[in-house]
């Protein structure tokens, strides 16, 4: 086997030593088919040697619009193989909204500049006039028509310093991003992810994943990572994790995984959904690294989770707190393996007020519970700077706030054909990551992004925990509250509004409820909300990986498009809903027949 | 058991009305539930409603509706036509 850093192809021929490791694809009508690694590698050999076949070389993008575990993960490493950049993109899911999705479809190849389009029969039909609206793209290709191929794949030359593939980000500060990575990036994320983060053992722990493909935390942390490792994968469709989460719990039991990972909500719906006759008979206690990362992380969901589990084997120890983003490939720290949750208790006033991180007694008043989230890897620094230290000249000491920036390894060399972001995204050769936080010992602590703080009479409050207060008022739907500042919308000074998504009725209730929210706020932290919106459910922007999206929500407020819309229903909202449903249908039918939209 | 076509939509009304008033979807109270009410549309259901609403649908029933599948759903008519395809399939529908 080859020593020192290697490319993910590299990686992927070494493995395929192994005939009896490799990854498990179970679908939704309990089939399981099994590819050793041995068998991965001829596979995607294949599938490189039929892209190569269609006219695709080195260098060029193929976008991948595929649902199919199997399907996808044979593409994008067949891809990888050929030297032909993946262009992962998600592919319509549930009911509804696919307006919004066709046009974010949209913007990604066309901005990838992608020659092809790798999908299945029916989303080719779904796509409509996405192949004449995006210049560069010559052709859409259905997988069906590749699956029993039978071309040889031409080698190609492959070093670290190659382009892997384009991980557009459905960022929650802005429209998707293409940002670049590497074979060298990889290699060396994985390096930290693997050995040193987790102490994964080659070829012995086992990954259990229901994680989407198309996001990194699946991609990078279940498909790349363990070739490098040689640990076998099952993976779960994402539906069917949704649909019956006990599932994911059902397959750690049944395989003996040791790492699985979830955003923070995936560990909340568990709680909520799996009745204790579902999990009768698991044991979890193979589970030792129960990854948590993607979104902020409440300690009391988790805490909730190992209470609920325990009994079956779950141990809280398992948890790791992880902090990362696409930038940084994945991972950027990891808390420590075995301690599980750590939480800082700091005084919730002097952190907004003077942007200080002081340690408080647990119970004290006014403490606020920030997760720790581990120290750096090795050969990657983080330090906190003041957000207009625009050349990164002076790291602020320990406890401080401010904006967490990285260097290293793994962070990518920008972001796909747009010099003006990628200029932004770095301050004097460190990544800018837009998220607030300090160090304490040296280990990374987030306490929002910084894009979004609020700051009234010269206090910062940080979004996050208004929703969280504001979560805690029956009625409002946890998870589904957004707060942001409006400087546009009249006065002087930024305005606070706090938009929540409730299934109470409109009427004197609602009203109650928006005072409730007020009052509730006023004495928690002490600040002054300028709007409180009560919205019905689903009417909140969400992202792709389900983050709400303040920026969003900011400019339909803005636009007066959030707040009428809702008074407007209590006329009669039924009929509006409807006339609603009907204009988005128009918006779909128009985009495609082609033409603009009409906005 | 075997469905007609008649106590297959009826069981779906009820069971997408019960569910709905389960989940707390923000209009349950708004309409009767027909054949043309929108899952989103109408009823507000986001998408971990729906997919706890398919997982009730699928149990009921005894069949299983890919995800493919439910691209084509936009109204409970939709889903009533979806649900009679997969019992037909498994030979669980009258003729």
């Amino acid at each position: 086997m080859r020593t020192g850093p290697r490319t993910v192809v590299e990686a992927l021929e070494d493995a395929a030593a192994s005939t009896t490791l490799g990854y498990r694809f179970v679908d939704e009508k309990d089939s399981e088919p099994f590819f050793s690694f041995a068998g991965v590698e001829r596979a995607t050999a294949r599938m490189g040697g039929a892209l190569q076949a269609l006219g695709l070389s080195k260098g060029e993008r193929v976008a991948l619009i595929l649902s199919d575990n199997t399907d996808f993960v044979m593409a994008f490493l067949g891809a990888l193989r050929a030297g032909i950049v993946p262009v992962p993109i998600y592919p319509p899911t549930g009911l509804g909204k696919l307006e919004a999705y066709l046009e974010n479809t949209l913007h990604i190849v066309d901005k990838s500049g992608a020659r092809m389009l790798l999908t299945t029969k029916d989303v080719k039909l779904v796509l409509g006039t996405i192949p004449a609206r995006a210049p560069a793209l010559q052709k859409v290709i259905a997988i069906e028509e590749l699956r029993g191929t039978r071309e040889e794949l031409r080698p190609v030359k492959l070093g670290l310093d190659d382009i892997a593939f384009l991980q557009f980000t459905s960022g929650s500060t802005s429209r998707p991003k293409g940002v670049t990575l590497t074979h060298g990036n990889l290699a060396a994320n994985v390096r930290a992810i693997m050995p040193q983060g987790l102490t994964i053992r080659d070829g012995v722990d086992g990954g259990i994943s229901w994680l989407p493909l198309y996001h990194d935390m699946g991609l990078i942390g279940f498909v790349i990572a363990p070739l490098y490792h040689r640990n076998p994968i099952t993976f779960l469709p994402p539906l069917l994790f949704l649909k019956r989460p006990a599932k994911w719990l059902e397959t750690i039991s049944r395989f003996r995984g040791s790492i699985s990972f979830g955003p923070n909500f995936a560990y909340a719906l568990c709680v909520k959904r799996i009745r204790d006759s579902e999990v009768a008979g698991l044991d979890l206690s193979s589970w030792r690294i129960a990854g948590c990362g993607a979104e902020p992380i409440r300690a009391e969901n988790l805490r909730a989770f190992a209470d609920k589990f325990a009994p079956i084997g779950f141990s809280e120890k398992a948890f790791v707190a992880c902090y990362g983003m696409a930038e940084s490939t994945l991972a950027i720290s990891f808390s420590h393996l075995g301690d599980g949750v750590v939480v800082d208790t700091v005084k919730s006033d002097t952190l907004w007020s003077e942007g200080k991180a002081t340690p408080a007694a647990p119970d004290s008043e006014g403490a606020a519970p920030v997760v720790q989230c581990g120290a750096p890897f090795p050969d990657h620094d983080v330090q906190v700077f003041a957000q207009d230290d625009e050349s990164s000249a002076n790291p602020l000491p320990e406890r401080h706030v401010g904006e967490l920036r990285l260097r290293g390894p793994s962070v990518m060399r920008g972001y796909w054909n747009d010099t003006d972001l990628t200029t932004r995204a770095f301050a004097g050769g460190w990544l800018r990551t837009g998220d607030l936080g300090y160090l304490a010992d040296g280990k990374v602590h987030v306490c929002g992004r910084s894009k979004e703080v609020i700051i009234v009479n010269g206090r910062n409050y940080y979004p996050q925990d208004l929703e969280w207060e504001a979560s805690k008022v029956e009625g409002v739907r946890k998870g589904n509250v957004i707060a942001f500042g409006s400087m546009r919308t009249g006065g002087d000074r930024e305005r606070v509004i706090v938009a929540f998504e409730t299934t109470m009725a409109e009427g004197p209730t609602r009203q109650a409820l928006r005072a409730e929210v007020r009052r509730v706020l006023q004495q928690a932290l002490g600040l002054t909300v300028d709007d409180v919106v009560p919205l019905a459910v689903g009417a909140l922007p969400k992202t792709s990986s389900g983050k709400l999206q303040r920026t969003k929500t900011r400019e339909l407020y803005e636009k007066s498009e959030l707040a009428p819309r809702e008074s407007a229903r209590e006329a009669d909202r039924v009929e509006l809903v409807k006339q609603l449903a009907k204009s988005q249908l128009g918006y779909f039918r128009h985009a495609l027949l082609g033409g603009k939209r009409e906005d | 058991m075997e469905w007609t076509r008649e106590t297959t939509k009826a069981a779906l009304l009820r069971l997408v009305e019960e569910k709905t008033r389960e989940l707390e979807a923000p209009f349950a109270d708004a309409a009767t539930i027909t054949e043309d009410t929108r899952i989103v549309g109408d009823l507000g259901l986001d998408s971990l409603a729906q997919m706890e609403l398919m997982a009730a649908i699928e149990d009921h029933f005894g069949v299983s509706i890919p995800e493919e599948a439910l691209r084509n759903i936009d109204s409970v008519g939709d889903v009533v036509t979806t649900v009679e395809r997969f019992l037909a399939e498994s030979g669980k529908l009258a003729r």
